[in-house]
Formats: structure tokens, C-alpha cells, sequence
């Protein structure tokens, strides 16, 4: 037979098919632009502003930071911090593997709903859910009564860490339970029965097969939620109380009440640099064990191949239902309570009324609240979804040595803590005169969900069969009709989902929005919690629940579009 | 015959000093080839993957611009027309259909960019699903048909606007044995009713052989023999294009004066000067091989080689016999059942052959 005399047909591989023309194309760069000015400008030369504040407000040098560690209270902040995270993830871990792992035992139905509940907090507006703490949490709470019967029924729970700690914890929980549940997914559910096979018992054979397998999975959502939980405002600065502050309330205080930007930006960068360096660390050690899991063999869903070697244990049972709750609760609080006719936050309600809803819609500071927050999260949506996916297609004609650090960049906004982009976006925006208005929070949070539209329309995108293109030019359309007739509807659902995802990021915002408030600009997220800190008004209930449909409407309007445009699929 | 209806008269292609280099790669991946394609004609670009023959179809279809030389459709020189405004038909190897229109939508996409009115459009769908037994089936969507099936729609496709030229890359390649003969039947069907000139790249061999008029071998970046597939099956030119096209028995001996070749011991008779160098190979195909137990047996007149059996397999209506030929070169015969065969491994066999079945080839 032949002889293979191969010679390398194209530079790459042999095979791409007519993939794209070998042109120079620079046009990548030019799609990209807009997004990359927008993050230049809202985000890259405010924090470069501000790390020279840190190192020159009120004089230069390292005063600053020095004061970190010397004036003696903030050192005993940053020390409060990183303990309640580390606390946090550490505990959070616990409670999420056993779930995760039950995740992957369960039959089809089942496991549906267990993913469900996973993602149930994300459906509920973050101050929906601390908003529910409080009231679980306050004196003579529905916690406190559950505790009662083992003697610590007096024990004040609010304006304390420990009520802090665990709202922090459920609303962090499905960051640990998602990448948790990724990794076991991959495993090879036999492996444990073949390591019994050669004489290890069961428990050791779980922990020496299948524990370092799901090990990447454990990393990669301890450090996320690690990094999280350290740059925490919301939670903190309700449940907690100003004596046991964390790091955000002291940057808060710095720079909106102080205006010591120099103060705050150092600490900011403390928190960068400790988000940074955790987030590196993990990806190492997750990076590591990934490479073990793929040498491990075919990963492989595990279906039902685990069933057979593992039964659900009753402990497994009892342990997951009570996470389910605490993972649903919140919510179950929340609606309930908007129906509730007393002035208190009683829980369970005693009467039942619609006067917070009536006052939600009529009262004018909720209503121009309602009207802000929507008008912000349409715009946002809109344009970082122009942005985002005019950013993504020119990803996609870069040279690939350029696309790994253009979209690290693009994304990082994802990794930055809130209260850092806050404090950022805050400093750079009072010498603009854009602090107060709306305009300044559209921006800012088109900066925040920039990075959503990007990941949603280059997975399309990369799920797309790149020669389509051309088989639509060798069937005679023009590049023009060939993008509107064939690349286009391909990538339209990711677009959509991007747009969905940028609008509830916006509507959920509350750290960027809470800085840049004014009369004039109050979203509603911001009204809820002022009305709680400021005043207590039940409101914030009825709030709450709009909240939860605000958000859920659009989540589930794009998945039966998804659903109905999937069954047109992409292959 | 109705009208609008599917079918044109194949157009001529050809292609002129034609090249094409990736940077500054050495050899170009495709090296100053001439190829005239005429109207109607199957023809298919046959060689090893990476000798250029998918880069040169994509230089005809447009997706690849030459580095030099042209492209020309029936005369005209078309190598910088982008490839919408080309009119030619192309199906690839996994199908390539819009995932997101059904079967009859795919179809209709080319009559949609020519603005064909939709009465007709719908005609020329249908004619063209008929065209490859889809009747019927064109609200499905891709992903609801099978490889075969797909494939056949991307066939549809591709013709439903009466292209003048017909490329086809790999187009079986994706799919199993079975599916692979029925579609190349189909395939060779739609040339005969259509009329359309067919340009096939394929590294398959006896896809090349049965399907076409006429048969291009590349070899890095250059066309070393064109010709139909008998005579480049019987008279191949060089050692590539016989060990490339079929199999053969090459013996590296030297050609002596006159009518004298040297293998190894031997001395055969040679009929043809070949290129007239000393450095020729001698090529047998198998099935012109003949075995004899022993040098009483050879047939007088004949050109025979001894050789150790290494393996023999029964084939149903034909053995194949493995030989170690003594200058440790391997070969085989193929015999028809009725013809001696040889006893099993590690006989020693005198392998014989007719001076006529022989060919000579440059190195």
C-alpha cells in the first residue's frame, strides 16, 4: 500500500475542512473594542486611580497600609474576616458534599429536584434571602424557638457572626454544591466497587478513590466561596452589627462616610490581592487533581453505575433533607411574610392582608424604586449584551494566542470582589458628577455583566460547526446573508441568555447600587435595604416576593424559549 | 421535461499553474498543478491526506486564494471571485447542514440567495428531495436523520440550483462500509442523470476507482499522474502511483541493456525500455501472480522470483498467498480458486508471472 508521504497541507492541522480563509483579519479587534474601552474605563483606570490613592492620600508612602496592621482595629477586622470566610467555606463544604454526592445516587426524578433546590437561591434576590434571616434569626424567632428545647433558647442570635456566618453560609451554599456535584459526575461510579474488589473496604476505598477523584470539585467551590464570603456587605451590615464588622462595612464607612479613599483603596487591595492569591492557589491544586481524574479513566456520568455499590445510607438522607431546607427556607419565608398584615416581621404571620403589596405599588419612593431598578437593568442588558456579544464573535477571530488573556480580561470583573468594584466605581464616579444618577449605575453594572454575555455567546458560538459559514458562501450568500441567515439564529440563544443573565445580575445588584444611590437614584434593591436599616418597614416583603418573580420570570422565559429552540439544536 | 427543473450541462474547470503556499512552507501545499477538467466529467482527486488535494478543491470552490496561477470556468478566469458569486455545488465529509432549518429549508437556502420565486422553489425542493429518495421527509430536522440520510440531503442541496460543477469532499468518508457503498452508488446515479461535472476528493482508492471517468493522483502538492483508472491501474507511471493505486509486488532490481532486468539472482525478460535508467522498479499485481512448487512447473516464456510462503487466507472465491520474496522484499499473489495454490506456511514457492503483466516505473 501507499507509502504515507504526508506533508502538512496547512499550517495547523490537515483537516479544519474550508474553515476560514488564512486572511490577515483585524477585525477581531475591532468587535472588541467597545467592551475593551467600557472595562478600561469603568474599571481598569478607576482602580489604577485608586491604587495611587492608596499610596498617596493623605501623603505618600506606605502609611496606608502600614495602618492595616498597626492601628490595631483593622487588623482585627481583616482577622474577623478571613476567619468568618474561612469558617464559612469550611462549614458550607460539609454540609454541600454529602448533598452533592447524593445528587449523583439519586434517580432521574429525584436528583431534578435536588437541582432545583440547588438553584432556588439564586432565584431569590439576595436581600430576599438575608431579608428572611433576619426574620428567622431575630428574638423570638423561629430558630431561637427551635433551639429552645435544648436550653439555648435565650441565646441572641442577631447582630451577632454567628447569625451572619450562617446566612453567609446558605446563600454561599450552591457555589459549593455545583462544582462539587460537577466533579463527582465525572467519576466513574465503579471505580470504588473495583478498589473493594482489590481489598479495601468500603470506607477506605471512598476515601482513597473517590474523595481525591471529587477532590477538584471541593477545592474550586471552597476557594470561590472563600473569596466570596471575604468581600460580603450586605449580609454583614444587616445580620451583623457595626462591633463585629467585616472589611466591607469598614471600606463602606471609609470611603462614602470619610471619603479616606487612600484608607480604603489599601484595604481593597488587601482584599484583591488575597482574592487573587487564593484563587491561583486553587486553580493549581484543582488544576492537579483534574489531570488525575482524566488519567483515572473515561470519566463517565454516573448514571446508575453507582447504585449498585453504594445505597443511599439513612444518615445520607436525613443529612440531605435538612440541607434541602435550608437551602429552600429562605424563600418559604419570604412569601408568606408579604402577606402578613402586622407591622412587625412575626413569623409565622398571625393575619393575613395585601397592605404591603398595596404600599409597594403606591408609595412613591417604591414605586420610583421599581421604575429605577428596571430602567437600570434593561439598559444594562441591552448594552452589555451589544458589548458583550460583539466582544465574544471578535474572540473568536483572534489568533488563539491573543484569546486567552483578552478573555481573562474581559471576564475578570466576575473575580473582583463587589465591594472593591464598588469603592472603584465610587471614587472615579465623584469626580465625573456621575455619583447619583442613574447613568453611573447602568454603567457600572455593565461592567459586572459584561462577562456573562461574553461566556454565554462564545459556548454558542463554540458549539457551532465553524465551516457553516463557508457552506453557506459555496451555496451563494454573501458574508452578510450568511452571518443574518445561518451564524446568527445559531448563536441567537446564547445571546438571549446572556441578555437574561445581565438583566438579573443588574436587578440583584446591591453593593455598586447602595454606593451610587441618591434620591433621585434608588433601586429597589437598595430601598430594601434601607428599609431595613434605616426604617423598618414591612414593605420590604411584598419587595421581596417581586423580587423573586422579577428575577424568575425572565430565568424561565429563556428556558422555554432554550428548551424550544434546542429542539432545533445546534448538532 | 418540466420547468424550472434540476440538472445543466456540466461546465469545464481548469486549473493553471496553479499553487498555493502557507507562509513559507516548504513544499507549497500545492505545487504548480494543471488540470483539465471537462464538461461532465466524474473526475476525482485522489492522494495520501496532506498531498493538497482538499486545499486544491478549496482553491475551486473559493474558500483558499491561490498564491499563484489560476482558475478558470469555461474560460473565464475565476480565481478571485468570492466564493457566493462562484455557482458551484459542494458537499463535505460530515454533512455540514444548518442545524437550526429543516431538511426542506436546507435545500431551499441556495434558491433563496439566487431569489428563485417560491412556487418554484418549492418544485425544485421536492424534485431534488425525490432526487435522493427523501421524498416526504423535508419538515424533519437534521439531527432527526441518520448519517446516510444527512448526507444525501446535503447532496440535495448542493445540486438543487443546477451548479455547473459538482465538488464533493470526502463525502462517504464519515459514514460505515455499508452506508458508503449504497451512497457512492447514488452518487455515481446523480453524475449519470444530471450530467453535471463532478470533482470527488477522496483518499479511498477504490471509491476513486469505481466511481470515476478519470483519476488525478497527488503526491505532496503535485498532480504525478492523471488518466481513467484502467490505465492507471494497468500502466501505472511511477512506484507511488502503483503502490498507491491497488496493490503490487515491486521488485528493485536494475534494467541491463536491452531486453534484460536483474532481480536479486534472476535475470527477466523485459519488453518496454521504460525511462531507459538502470534505477526502474519492476511491478506485478498480485492477481497476474502464479505460484509453482517447483522451477519444472514455471511456464516457459515467464519472469519468475523465489519465495517463501508466509501466510495463505481463503477468501471464498479467491486464496491471497503472503510471500517473502529471497531479496527479503514481501509481496503477494492472488489466485483464483481452481488455479494451484501453495500448501501453508514456510513452503517454498517459485512465484511466476508473463512478461506482458509486468510494468516498469521509475523510482
Amino acid at each position: 500500500m501507499a507509502v504515507s508521504t504526508a506533508t502538512p497541507e496547512a499550517p495547523a492541522t490537515g483537516r479544519p475542512g474550508p474553515a476560514r480563509t488564512a486572511r490577515k483579519r483585524p477585525s477581531g479587534w475591532l468587535f472588541l473594542a467597545p467592551a475593551l474601552l467600557a472595562l478600561v474605563v469603568l474599571f481598569v483606570l478607576p482602580l489604577a486611580g485608586l491604587v495611587v490613592d492608596s499610596f498617596t492620600e493623605p501623603e505618600t508612602g506606605l502609611g496606608n497600609y502600614a495602618s492595616l496592621f498597626t492601628d490595631g482595629y483593622t487588623i482585627r477586622v481583616l482577622g474577623r474576616t478571613l476567619v468568618i470566610a474561612l469558617i464559612v467555606s469550611v462549614i458550607g463544604a460539609l454540609l454541600a458534599y454529602p448533598y452533592a454526592y447524593a445528587m449523583t445516587l439519586a434517580g432521574p426524578t429525584m436528583r431534578a429536584l435536588l437541582v432545583t433546590i440547588v438553584l432556588i437561591p439564586f432565584w431569590t434576590s439576595m436581600l430576599a434571602r438575608n431579608f428572611a434571616w433576619l426574620v428567622l434569626l431575630q428574638d423570638g424567632g423561629v430558630v431561637q424557638k427551635i433551639l429552645t428545647p435544648v436550653g439555648l433558647g435565650d441565646v441572641r442570635l442577631l447582630g451577632t457572626p454567628i447569625a451572619v456566618g450562617i446566612s453567609m453560609t446558605q446563600v454561599l451554599l450552591p457555589f459549593l454544591v455545583l462544582p462539587m456535584y460537577s466533579a463527582m459526575s465525572q467519576i466513574d461510579g465503579r471505580l470504588v466497587a473495583a478498589g473493594q474488589s482489590l481489598g479495601a473496604p468500603r470506607s477506605r476505598a471512598f476515601r482513597r478513590i473517590y474523595l481525591p477523584l471529587s477532590a477538584p470539585g471541593v477545592v474550586a467551590g471552597m476557594s470561590l466561596v472563600f473569596v466570596l464570603a471575604l468581600g460580603f456587605y450586605v449580609t454583614p451590615a444587616l445580620l451583623g452589627s457595626t462591633r463585629s464588622a467585616m472589611i466591607a462595612q469598614v471600606i463602606n464607612v471609609r470611603a462614602r462616610e470619610l471619603l479616606d479613599f487612600g484608607g480604603a483603596g489599601a484595604m481593597g487591595m488587601f482584599l484583591l490581592v488575597v482574592t487573587l492569591v487564593v484563587l491561583a492557589l486553587s486553580r493549581r491544586l484543582a488544576g492537579q487533581n483534574v489531570a488525575v481524574t482524566a488519567a483515572g479513566g473515561q470519566p463517565r456520568r454516573t448514571g446508575g453505575t453507582a447504585d449498585s455499590s453504594a445505597p443511599v445510607r439513612p444518615w445520607l438522607k436525613v443529612h440531605t433533607t435538612i440541607v434541602a431546607i435550608i437551602l429552600v427556607a429562605p424563600t418559604l419565608v419570604v412569601i408568606p411574610m408579604s402577606f402578613s398584615s402586622s407591622e412587625t416581621f412575626r413569623f409565622p404571620p398571625d393575619t393575613w392582608s395585601l397592605r404591603w403589596y398595596e404600599n409597594l405599588f403606591t408609595s412613591p419612593e417604591w414605586t420610583a424604586a421599581i421604575l429605577n431598578t428596571l430602567q437600570v437593568g434593561i439598559y444594562t442588558a441591552v448594552i452589555a449584551t451589544v458589548l458583550g456579544t460583539m466582544a465574544a464573535f471578535g474572540l473568536a477571530r483572534l489568533r488563539p494566542r491573543w484569546r486567552g488573556p483578552v478573555n481573562g480580561f474581559l471576564l475578570s470583573p466576575m473575580i473582583v470582589p463587589h465591594i472593591l468594584v464598588a469603592l472603584v466605581v465610587f471614587s472615579a464616579f465623584l469626580q465625573l458628577g456621575l455619583n447619583g444618577t442613574l447613568i453611573g449605575i447602568i454603567l457600572a453594572h455593565t461592567a459586572m455583566a459584561l462577562p456573562f454575555v461574553v461566556i454565554a455567546v462564545t459556548a454558542r458560538l463554540q458549539g457551532m460547526d465553524g465551516r457553516l459559514p463557508a457552506v453557506a458562501a459555496s451555496l451563494g450568500a454573501s458574508p452578510l446573508s450568511a452571518f443574518r441567515r445561518v451564524t446568527l439564529p445559531l448563536v441567537l440563544p446564547g445571546i438571549l441568555s446572556g441578555a437574561v443573565l445581565a438583566f438579573v445580575t443588574s436587578l440583584d445588584e446591591v453593593v455598586i447600587a447602595l454606593f451610587l444611590q441618591a434620591p433621585g437614584a434608588i433601586t429597589l434593591p437598595v430601598q430594601m435595604f434601607n428599609s431595613i436599616t434605616v426604617q423598618i418597614d414591612p414593605t420590604i416583603s411584598a419587595a421581596s416576593s417581586l423580587m423573586v418573580v422579577l428575577v424568575s420570570v425572565p430565568i424561565l422565559l429563556a428556558q422555554v424559549v432554550g428548551a424550544r429552540r434546542g429542539k432545533k439544536g445546534t448538532r | 421535461m418540466s420547468n424550472p427543473a434540476i440538472g445543466a450541462s456540466g461546465a469545464r474547470v481548469e486549473l493553471v499553474d496553479l499553487s498555493k503556499r502557507y507562509g513559507t512552507a516548504e513544499p507549497p501545499a500545492v505545487d504548480h498543478i494543471n488540470l483539465d477538467i471537462k464538461p461532465g466529467e466524474f473526475i476525482t482527486l485522489l492522494g495520501p491526506s496532506g498531498s493538497g488535494k482538499t486545499t486544491t478543491l478549496n482553491m475551486i470552490v473559493g474558500f483558499t486564494e491561490p498564491t499563484s496561477g489560476r482558475i478558470e470556468l469555461n474560460g473565464a478566469d475565476i480565481s478571485r471571485t468570492p466564493a457566493h458569486k462562484r455557482n458551484f455545488g459542494m458537499v463535505f465529509q460530515n454533512y455540514a447542514l444548518f442545524p437550526h432549518l429543516t431538511v426542506a429549508q436546507n435545500v431551499a437556502f441556495p434558491l433563496r440567495e439566487r431569489k428563485v420565486p417560491a412556487a418554484a422553489t418549492a418544485k425544485l425542493v421536492g424534485d431534488a428531495l425525490e432526487l435522493v429518495d427523501l421524498g416526504g421527509m423535508g419538515n424533519r430536522r437534521p439531527h432527526e436523520l441518520s448519517g446516510g440520510q444527512q448526507q444525501r440531503v446535503a447532496l440535495a442541496r448542493a445540486v438543487v440550483f443546477s451548479p455547473g460543477v459538482l465538488l464533493l469532499d470526502e463525502p462517504l468518508s464519515a459514514l460505515d462500509r455499508k452506508l458508503r457503498q449504497s451512497l457512492q452508488r447514488e452518487i455515481k446515479r446523480l453524475h449519470d442523470e444530471l450530467g453535471l461535472t463532478f470533482v470527488f476528493v477522496t483518499h479511498d482508492q477504490d471509491e476513486a476507482m469505481t466511481l470515476s471517468d478519470r483519476i488525478a493522483i497527488f503526491d505532496r502538492g503535485r498532480i504525478v499522474a492523471v488518466g481513467t483508472p484502467a490505465e492507471l491501474y494497468h500502466r501505472p507511471t511511477t512506484q507511488f502511483v502503483a503502490r498507491f493505486l491497488g496493490e503490487s509486488n515491486v521488485f528493485a532490481g536494475r534494467y541491463r541493456s536491452a531486453d534484460v532486468y536483474e532481480w536479486h539472482d534472476r535475470k527477466w525478460t523485459v519488453r518496454e525500455p521504460g525511462d531507459g535508467s538502470e534505477q526502474q522498479a519492476l511491478i506485478v499485481r498480485p492477481e497476474r501472480m502464479r505460484v509453482a512448487s517447483d522451477e519444472e512447473s514455471v511456464p516457459a516464456g515467464s519472469n519468475a522470483a523465489s519465495a517463501t510462503v508466509t501466510d495463505v487466507s481463503f477468501y471464498g472465491t479467491y486464496y491471497r498467498i503472503e510471500l517473502a520474496f529471497d531479496d527479503d522484499s514481501v509481496g503477494c499473489a492472488v489466485l483464483p480458486v481452481g488455479v494451484p495454490a501453495a500448501d501453508g506456511p514456510g513452503t517454498r514457492v517459485i512465484a511466476h508471472w508473463q512478461p506482458e503483466d509486468q510494468v516498469l516505473v521509475s523510482q
